[in-house]
């Protein structure tokens, strides 16, 4: 957590009241790259900004080209450096080594001598971004001309790390708003949203996450009732860190009079998975939804393709999470929460109806429901499948 | 509009008074503030739960006790002068102050387990010291060369003491500091950056004396395993959770195997036999040794300070072959002569001691304490009566 390091205390120190007292336009965007390029630089970690700047060339002149080809090119660059600096290791002994252990073995070893030990800084996120913007241009949209407005869009520190995923139509005008005057009263409600950020994440999350670990290892011995709270717990944990975290972004570019999406809205209110998704990290689900479901056809070719097309877009979304297979079966198994969701009144029949009744009848069952689907589903996100199977037992057990 | 503007300024006139008042109360904390009824460092109020009590924390700690005429003596090292294995009532630091006296003498068990004796109390001598308050400080070790100020999860201390000039200059430990923080990895060298920036924060923000004082006296914030479930709870609610000994025939029984080895290599990697087979303190040893206390501890400290090599249990000792205890006995008295060659006072103690005196291989038992404190006692007036004749 990069925000709650003393070295980050020191820069909003300096970087914010420089920032505000900059009041010529051109002066403040110099003041926040620089900012966002001690940022990056200090946390780039090994692999440097060097990923970043080539990655952020190519997409900016692909896009101003506007050419579809260079555009592809520039796309499928970054969705090869996103795999090749997060997910060798993982294709290499996990997938290939499923079938080969010694090729797996070898791929890996080869595979760990070129990447760096971390991958690059953000880039999980900054290449959605940049997917997003090429796919968008090449849709009809206005490139970004200035090379300063790209730059900012690319290494914005507030949500470099870990989002929320900007949609650059919507950045870019808010950018130049923030760049041309800060209002006192974005400053209040942004070191409001930070601060409630910091608790949330300092507070609850980090203190539930030292209790996790340690439950964790003595999870067996743990009564019906503690294991019921650990799964809570569990739960609470991750709401509270990444929308903790995102508040700390989102209130970070208030302050500086930047409007970055809401990743979160109440998402432990659900009453399906579907809207469920619709409110857990919002700016992935969106991405995920415009930039890879509708894409592959979303429910447009009859119901089983609408099925497949839902596995594929959670698997991915789930890969994305990290490079092993319990994100993987995270995401299959909210794919296949959405597909029983969506197809049990039709394939049930009557039935099916007749149950889709009883939880339009019976709000509180269908939230009960859908928040038991979802903490289970955390289980598969922090553990391994052999370990979260094991937890899912004891805990259906009662013992 | 107006209104929303009023607002802002309200919330940010607000959150502006409220961070003043948290330093003011934070500055306030730091004149005042230490565990109630203190006696040592015990597991809840030390790191082990997560407590790291600040620096200002261990000053106001000694300068509170202290009276004009009284010379402070510093109990500093890890948990065998911390006093493991004795209960709060019988631990050797206040038997110490009853041979001392009160007049002349104030005793501050400033230990924490696994401290080196380059670390917080003597750290915390460094800062009276620069006020000219008399000092002296007592230290465990073992053979073997001092651990470093920083490094290790006490290392805090030196940055904190460092941040607010409470040390005494000493460019040579400042030059060994960058050189071992150049040659750690990276993300080791980015640890002791963040406790160098959150050091030099609070020497102006007081953040941490007030979160601690918080933590002492109302509730405290951070989970941890001791506690648990009851981790809010203020940690001067809690008492000095110290028992007694188990009995002697009791004691001893785990892991002889890992424990001998231990004792053996006490001496063993740091002697050498000639050509008629004696025992003598390797060449190479004597010199890092001597490279090390001059990285390591100021000149200006090195009078004020009491070395004492805690020698492992009998029941152990007595377990090596004829010709390992002939290298035992030269290396220990070997190394404290080599602490005397660096102008400070050391001598080995427990060569005597009974099994009873141990409850393990190195943690005294009540009995073993109260004969540690009559000769560290001893040793305390002889240094006194050597560096200020009339305290």
């Amino acid at each position: 957590m990069l925000f709650t390091t003393y070295w980050f205390v020191w820069f909003a120190a300096i970087f914010f009241p420089l920032y505000w007292t900059c009041t010529h336009p051109v002066a403040r965007q110099w003041c926040l790259l620089v900012g966002c390029t001690a940022f990056h630089y200090y946390f780039a970690g090994p692999a440097g900004m060097l990923p970043v700047i080539v990655l952020g060339a190519v997409t900016y002149f692909a896009a101003l080209s506007r050419r579809r080809r260079l555009c592809h090119a520039a796309i499928a660059l970054s969705v090869l450096a996103l795999v090749f600096y997060k997910y060798t290791v993982f294709l290499s002994s996990g997938l290939l080594g499923y079938f080969s252990p010694e090729l797996g073995a070898a791929a890996a070893r080869q595979a760990q001598g070129w990447l760096p030990s971390a991958p690059p800084l953000g880039i999980s996120f900054f290449v959605f971004e940049f997917v997003h913007y090429l796919v968008e241009v090449q849709r009809g949209g206005e490139p970004i001309r200035r090379p300063m407005d790209f730059a900012l869009f690319s290494i914005f520190f507030p949500s470099l790390v870990a989002g929320p995923i900007k949609r650059y139509s919507q950045f870019i005008p808010s950018l130049h708003a923030g760049l041309a005057r800060v209002e006192l009263a974005d400053v209040a409600a942004g070191a409001q949203r930070v601060g409630l950020g910091f608790l949330k994440k300092v507070v609850i999350a980090d203190n539930l996450t030292l209790m996790l670990n340690y439950q964790e290892k003595h999870f067996e011995t743990l009564n019906a009732a503690s294991t019921w709270l650990f799964l809570a717990a569990l739960a609470a944990r991750i709401l509270f860190d990444f929308s903790g975290y995102s508040d700390i972004a989102i209130g970070l570019a208030r302050m500086m009079g930047v409007t970055v999406p809401e990743n979160f809205r109440w998402p432990y209110v659900a009453t399906s998975i579907q809207d469920f998704w619709q409110r857990w990290h919002i700016s992935l689900s969106s991405w995920i939804r415009d930039y890879i479901y509708i894409p592959l056809g979303g429910n447009r070719h009859g119901a089983a393709r609408k099925l497949l097309n839902g596995l594929i877009a959670f698997t991915l979304c789930g890969i994305w999470h990290g490079p092993a297979w319990n994100f993987a079966l995270w995401g299959l198994w909210h794919g296949l929460g959405l597909a029983v969701q969506s197809s049990y009144q039709t394939a049930l029949g009557p039935v099916g109806r007749a149950i889709a009744w009883v939880f339009d009848f019976l709000p509180f069952l269908s939230w009960l429901l859908t928040i038991l689907f979802v903490s289970f589903g955390w289980l598969l996100f922090f553990y391994p499948a052999d370990q979260a199977w094991v937890m899912a037992v004891k805990l259906l057990s009662f013992r | 509009m107006k209104s929303a503007r009023l607002n802002a300024v309200g919330l940010l006139g607000g959150i502006l008074v409220g961070f003043s008042l948290a330093v003011l109360l934070g500055y306030q904390a730091s004149t005042y503030s230490k565990p109630s009824r203190f006696v040592r460092f015990n597991q809840w109020i030390n790191p082990q739960s997560v407590f790291f009590p600040p620096f200002r924390m261990l000053e106001h700690l000694a300068l509170s006790r202290w009276q004009p005429g009284q010379t402070v003596v510093i109990i500093a090292g890890n948990s065998i002068f911390n006093g493991v294995s004795q209960p709060v009532s019988e631990i050797w630091s206040q038997r110490l102050q009853e041979i001392l006296g009160p007049e002349k003498y104030v005793v501050v068990n400033l230990s924490f387990s696994g401290g080196y004796p380059t670390e917080a109390g003597t750290l915390v001598a460094e800062s009276l010291i620069r006020r000219g308050i008399p000092v002296l400080v007592v230290c465990n070790v073992a053979t073997g060369v001092p651990g470093r100020p920083v490094g290790s999860v006490y290392g805090y201390y030196y940055w904190e003491g460092r941040a607010q000039s409470a040390l005494l200059p000493y460019p040579p430990r400042d030059l060994d500091t960058e050189l071992w923080e150049s040659n750690r990895p990276e993300e080791d060298r980015r640890k002791q950056a963040e406790l160098r920036r959150a050091a030099a924060l609070n020497k102006y923000l007081y953040f941490q004396e007030l979160w601690h004082h918080v933590g002492l006296n109302l509730f405290f914030t951070v989970w941890n395993f001791l506690p648990q479930e009851q981790f809010w709870r203020p940690r001067n609610d809690w008492p000095d959770p110290e028992v007694a000994p188990k009995p002697v025939e009791l004691r001893f029984r785990s892991n002889l195997a890992e424990e001998m080895d231990i004792v053996r290599r006490g001496s063993r990697e740091f002697g050498v036999q000639d050509e008629q087979g004696r025992w003598h303190m390797s060449p190479s040893f004597r010199d890092t040794f001597a490279s090390t206390i001059h990285a390591l501890i100021p000149p200006a400290v090195r009078p004020h300070l009491l070395m004492v090599l805690c020698q492992n249990a009998p029941y152990y000792r007595s377990r090596l072959t004829p010709e390992e205890q002939d290298r035992d006995r030269i290396i220990w008295e070997a190394t404290a002569a080599l602490w005397r060659e660096q102008g400070i006072a050391s001598f080995v103690n427990g060569a005597d001691y009974e099994d009873a005196d141990y409850n393990d291989r190195t943690h005294l038992t009540p009995s073993g304490g109260r004969k540690l404190a009559i000769r560290v006692a001893e040793e305390i007036r002889r240094m006194q009566s050597a560096t200020n004749p009339t305290p």
